[in-house]
């Protein structure tokens, strides 16, 4: 009796197992495996983009016209894999790309025939930035992005993401284009150079946290230390109180 | 050797009957007593961490530049008192222990001051005649609050800078002394030139003389009353079954200072605590979303995000928002932590005097009414972090409000409602065991006799 429901439980494993990839295919295009003849961009942009923001990026009722979000823009959006999504109205989430780095590349390469505004930036992780980079962090992202860099509420149901796997490229784009309910900074707003420093900060202090105290508790604030100061401190008192005042 | 030198003292100076009459005294035993000791405790090592920490500590606002060893922040711009603590955590020789330590020994201290207040009031020990004890124990929470928001200020980081702002916010708000009253605590509008080594001074000499000096009224009232004790065979309103002060009383009492203090090491050694340096140095235009305060200021953080947004202008003055949840709500609660003792005597028309605590199921509408305050004050501790609950649990941020708002006025009418019915059935499941014990009482006559001493002395007696 108990090999036969084994073997059912088995069969049935098999097939929930099956229909996993399936499933999720409908949701996110498969990652293509880039030829060895070069992947066709257009093909990629026609099939994956043009729905929404129109066969020459002049945007549609369900996606913006591309023309003046620039190649930075359509870098970051498909490395952190906010784009493609599949409904209009599905929240820009941090995902893994859908594309491979060549097709990321040869995309970027095909939008900017028709897509003028800020281009990918070049940054360079500098750890002498890194003070100045706070100092500008904690003025112009930490109300919303938090000290920590752990992302936070923000009016409605939209958040600001953690940044904690940013990259220092996507930091300086982020900055110049605006993404979601983000303020876009402009040069005369924020320079090269302190763009620069930001994303050294976040590289270097929010991703690599100096802990110099111990356990981490995950950079949320005061709050999760009280609950370890119940838990853990006054906690682990009670337990002895209750073991001594057992002892006489 | 020893005995030489103490009985040449004992010719001198005297007293040794007095010791040996106060060593014998006899304290009940069970381990619930032993909260108020962890609060004493941590109060010691928070004397003992604050004493290294202000030798080390700066209170000023004048502006310098870091030049230390933590890279990230060297070349920038900070007053001297962020500048202190962060030399403190990192190059000061077990600097950053010391401060963790006295961090977390301040959390846990007021935690257990809530805990042993809570044990006190469910049991009805805060009765005739210890009514006196039990002001000052609220003192002693009250004194603490303060005390922990004006160390916790000290530090002059983004965080902290935030929560004086939002404490000045709240001050001025109070109806015509508010504006008086702010600048003359802060010197001048904010942040005021001297309200660092204000904080510095209550925090360091003023506050907690006072706390030592309650504490030591706090105690000599719990000796001079004597301790009441739970009901069970050989204990009577007139004695108290238990352990001699000496030896094995102060066994256990120095067993709990041990452990205190090895938790509180623990803690400050592995866990980090308030780390400053990410938080940077606060600027009045700067701010952190994820910013909250201690956790026993979280109520209040609480009641000022969810409460609505209600302002009231008459007579050419303004009653300004922050009054109700900042100033009023506390206010009222200490008026009704201060009069409990007054009022439940009053409505119960019970005068007398009571060294036997109630069982928390024996007295149902007391027990509810403490169990729906503590599951208020803790709707509004969880509203404190309202935007972090937002985030990780990906709802809307004004949506928990609306939750936190229902909450605080529905969790506690639930929570006394069940708490009084679970009473109830408790109370009537164990009539017969009580019952039972009496008569096994009655049946063999004083099974532990009662000690002689313990009670002699009390004021009570000789009533």
């Amino acid at each position: 009796m108990a090999a036969v429901s084994a073997a059912a439980f088995a069969l049935l494993a098999v097939v929930v197992a099956g229909r996993g990839p399936d499933a999720s295919a409908q949701v996110q295009p498969q990652p293509q495996k880039p030829r060895p003849e070069a992947p066709s961009a257009e093909h990629l942009f026609q099939r994956d983009c043009a729905y929404c923001h129109g066969p020459q990026g002049e945007g549609t009722s369900r996606g913006p016209s591309l023309e003046e979000s620039g190649t930075a823009a359509v870098h970051f959006y498909l490395t952190t894999g906010y784009m493609p999504i599949s409904e209009p109205d599905e929240p820009t989430r941090r995902r893994e790309p859908a594309y491979a780095e060549e097709e990321i590349d040869a995309l970027v390469r095909y939008t900017a025939r028709f897509t003028r505004g800020p281009s990918i930036p070049r940054v360079e992780v500098d750890p002498e930035d890194v003070a100045h980079g706070g100092e500008l962090y904690r003025l112009h992202c930490a109300a919303c992005h938090q000290f920590a860099g752990t992302g936070g509420a923000l009016i409605g149901v939209e958040q600001s993401p953690p940044l904690f796997r940013a990259t220092p490229v996507e930091v300086v784009e982020a900055l110049r284009i605006g993404p979601g309910p983000m303020p876009a900074f402009s040069e005369e707003q924020i320079s090269e150079e302190d763009a620069n420093a930001i994303a050294s900060f976040v590289a270097l202090e929010l991703q690599q946290p100096t802990d110099a105290g111990g356990i981490s508790l995950g950079h949320f604030g005061p709050y999760s230390e009280g609950a370890i100061a119940w838990l853990f401190g006054l906690g682990a008192l009670l337990v002895a109180a209750a073991w001594i005042g057992r002892r006489t | 050797m020893i005995e030489r030198l103490a009985r040449w003292v004992d010719r001198r100076v005297g007293g040794s009957e007095f010791a040996e009459k106060k060593l014998t005294k006899i304290f009940p035993e069970s381990w619930t007593f032993l909260f108020g000791e962890v609060a004493l405790y941590c109060f010691v090592i928070l004397v003992m961490t604050g004493t290294f920490l202000a030798v080390f500590y700066e209170s000023s606002l004048v502006d310098t530049t870091y030049e230390g060893s933590y890279a990230p922040l060297r070349g920038v711009e900070m007053t001297a008192a962020y500048h202190s603590v962060i030399q403190l955590s990192f190059d000061v020789r077990a600097g950053l222990f010391f401060r963790q330590m006295h961090h977390w020994a301040a959390l846990v201290f007021v935690a257990a001051i809530v805990v042993h207040l809570s044990r006190v009031f469910f049991t009805g020990a805060f009765r005739r005649p210890r009514e006196l004890n039990w002001a000052i124990g609220v003192t002693l929470l009250l004194i603490s609050l303060i005390e922990g928001f004006a160390g916790y200020s000290l530090l002059d980081d983004l965080l902290s800078g935030t929560g004086l702002r939002i404490a000045h916010a709240v001050m001025e708000s109070i109806p015509l002394i508010g504006t008086w009253t702010t600048s003359l605590i802060f010197g001048g509008p904010f942040p005021g030139e001297y309200i660092m080594s204000r904080l510095f001074t209550g925090h360091v000499f003023l506050l907690p003389a006072l706390l030592a000096g309650l504490i030591g009224v706090h105690l000599a009232l719990v000796f001079r009353q004597t301790h009441t004790q739970f009901p069970g065979p050989g204990r009577t309103q007139r004695n108290v079954v238990g352990a001699r002060l000496w030896p094995t009383y102060t066994a256990m009492s120095f067993g709990m200072f041990a452990l205190t203090t090895a938790v509180l090491a623990a803690l400050g050694g592995l866990v980090q605590i308030n780390p400053v340096w990410y938080y940077g140095p606060y600027e009045p235009f700067i701010v952190s979303t994820g910013a909250q305060p201690d956790w026993y200021m979280g109520w209040l953080e609480g009641a000022l995000r969810i409460f609505p947004a209600w302002e009231f202008t008459g007579w050419g003055f303004m009653l300004a928002n922050p009054f109700f949840p900042a100033v009023l709500l506390p206010t009222l609660t200490f008026v009704v932590l201060y009069f409990y003792p007054a009022l439940e005597r009053t409505l119960t028309r019970d005068w007398g005097y009571h060294h036997i605590l109630d069982r928390p199921r024996d007295r149902p509408i007391r027990t509810a009414f403490g169990a729906a305050g503590l599951s208020f004050y803790v709707v509004l501790h969880i509203a404190g972090a309202q935007d972090i609950i937002a985030t990780q649990l990906n709802v809307s941020i004004v949506s928990t409000m609306y939750t936190l708002r229902a909450a605080a006025l529905v969790v506690p009418i639930l929570v006394a409602l069940i708490t009084y019915r679970w009473c109830r059935d408790l109370a009537g499941s164990s009539q017969r065991p009580a019952r039972a014990g009496a008569e096994a009482e009655a049946a063999q006559p004083a099974p532990r006799p009662a000690p002689a001493y313990g009670h002699g002395a009390s004021p009570a007696e000789e009533e």
